[in-house]
């Protein structure tokens, strides 16, 4: 009865490898009254992270907040089944949720060391990448088959609908794949298909047999006389003054989602249980305002159209929760 | 349609602080309410006995009436009791003092006392002895003297002597 005389807080919490980021929207009457963001350099709840919520929720006692879930051992299934499911894994382990055709799911284990973590200051509700993703573009989703992509700063959200059916999914914990040395795999066959991947140790530039004597000369990449370089010419003069060795890493890193791309591309092509269509199109969420080099990437060795649409994490979970806490 | 892994926690609208205030509002609210219920009760209570005091007021304005009138009735009847024993004091001293009159000689067989007269009925051995002995005294008592003779076997006479007092002459 007086939760009508409160307003709303609607707290989203988003945690990247090295920042946590805490969105608040405060809704008066329904209509939104004010939202900030604020970002904290460290990838747990603090003490500084924690007092900012309570500062946050002082407000009004009708508060909830989301939260992305960045467990490793989460996906998706291509059924909603509880049968079919049982049969893909051990359902004691996971907690699973159906969204039209298909299913999210995530450990039970990841699910209660984040309600564990932030008990102090209550955990309302945990989204999957899975649903973020579906839900942004859920225009598109029935529009044919095309691959979807979630790029958040250290996980890369796969999923392959075809007319609202979801055929493939696969979310990559980046920093965990690294450490496998995911990127290091060689192939030995070299009659495999381009598609496949490129064997970077077998590229031989100098050889007068490389194969890459029949392609487009590679251009020599050159300083200018302002010590800039050409190739590198979607950087703006902001990047000059970065550490070289971020800018490294920023292509390393788009050049592993390729490569990850790739790699869920061919494991899907392969597949003959799924129905491989072939892929023209890939949607891409952006959420770190990736540069064009990783869309030139899929373009040139995908030769996946792409459309990339930026996605405000923290706003979308927040919008998110909203809908979901008016519906109940 | 809910895509949450969990369920939010049911959230209220009173806080800690608001249940303090309810409290405090609560407590203060009932105190006053008992008091107004206990001076309820107490009107109610007092209202019953002052119609008591009332009717007992009347009954014992009654009694008093009724004790005034007792007292009036008990003075009068001594008053009265104090005339008769008055009278009767006259009357005994009236009669010692008839009976002091009336010689040896002379015996007197009834006497009828009445308020201003008196009959004497007796026996008296000569007229002589009655007129000389008794009939002086009451004429000095009495304002008329009446006497009748009736002669016995044995010659005595009896006789009747009717004594009155005028009222005219006693106002004088």
């Amino acid at each position: 009865m007086f939760s009508s005389l409160y307003p709303k807080i609607f707290i989203s919490i988003v945690v990247g490898l090295e920042k946590i980021s805490i969105y608040c929207e405060i809704f008066s009457k329904n209509k939104l009254k004010k939202n900030f963001l604020k970002v904290f350099e460290t990838s747990y709840l603090d003490n500084q992270v924690e007092a900012y919520i309570q500062e946050c929720i002082k407000e009004s006692p009708i508060y909830y907040i989301a939260m992305l879930d960045n467990s490793t051992m989460q996906g998706a299934f291509n059924s909603c089944d509880d049968a079919t499911i049982r049969d893909m894994c051990d359902i004691n382990k996971i907690t699973y949720k159906c969204y039209d055709t298909w299913a999210y799911y995530t450990s039970k284990y990841d699910l209660e060391l984040h309600q564990n973590e932030y008990k102090n200051i209550g955990l309302d509700l945990i989204y999957s990448p899975f649903v973020i993703l579906a839900n942004f573009f859920v225009d598109k989703i029935d529009l044919g088959i095309a691959m979807y992509a979630l790029v958040e700063e250290t996980f890369l959200t796969l999923v392959i609908f075809k007319n609202s059916k979801l055929l493939y999914s696969e979310h990559i914990n980046m920093e965990y794949q690294k450490n496998k040395s995911p990127l290091n795999t060689k192939t030995q066959d070299d009659s495999q298909n381009l598609l496949e991947g490129i064997d970077l140790d077998s590229i031989n530039l100098d050889s007068a047999d490389s194969s890459f004597s029949n392609l487009v000369e590679i251009e020599e990449i050159t300083f200018d006389d302002n010590g800039s370089l050409d190739e590198f010419d979607s950087l703006d003069d902001s990047t000059t003054h970065l550490d070289i060795q971020k800018v490294e890493e920023v292509l390393d890193h788009n050049y592993e989602r390729f490569l990850f791309i790739q790699k869920a591309l061919n494991s899907f092509y392969k597949d003959d249980s799924l129905e491989s269509d072939f892929i023209e199109t890939i949607y891409i969420a952006d959420a770190l305002e990736i540069d064009s080099n990783f869309r030139n990437y899929i373009k040139d060795e995908l030769f996946l159209n792409v459309i990339i649409r930026s996605i405000d994490l923290p706003k979308e979970i927040a919008k998110l929760a909203k809908v979901e806490i008016d519906a109940i | 349609m809910l895509y949450s892994y969990i369920k939010p926690t049911k959230k209220s609208a009173i806080t800690k602080d608001f249940q303090l205030l309810a409290l405090f509002f609560g407590i203060s609210f009932t105190m006053v309410f008992g008091f107004y219920i206990f001076l309820v009760y107490m009107q109610s209570s007092l209202s019953s006995k002052k119609e008591e005091y009332i009717k007992e007021s009347v009954a014992l304005t009654k009694n008093i009436q009724n004790t005034k009138e007792n007292i009036a009735i008990a003075k009068k009847q001594l008053a009265l009791s104090q005339q008769m024993q008055t009278k009767n004091i006259i009357l005994k001293d009236s009669i010692k003092n008839l009976f002091d009159l009336v010689p040896d000689t002379i015996t007197l067989t009834q006497a009828k006392i009445e308020s201003n007269a008196l009959i004497l009925y007796g026996s008296t051995p000569s007229k002589d002895i009655y007129n000389f002995m008794l009939q002086a005294p009451l004429r000095s008592i009495f304002h008329k003297t009446y006497t009748s003779f009736y002669p016995t076997q044995n010659g005595w006479y009896n006789f009747v002597s009717t004594n009155y007092l005028l009222e005219d002459e006693l106002d004088e």
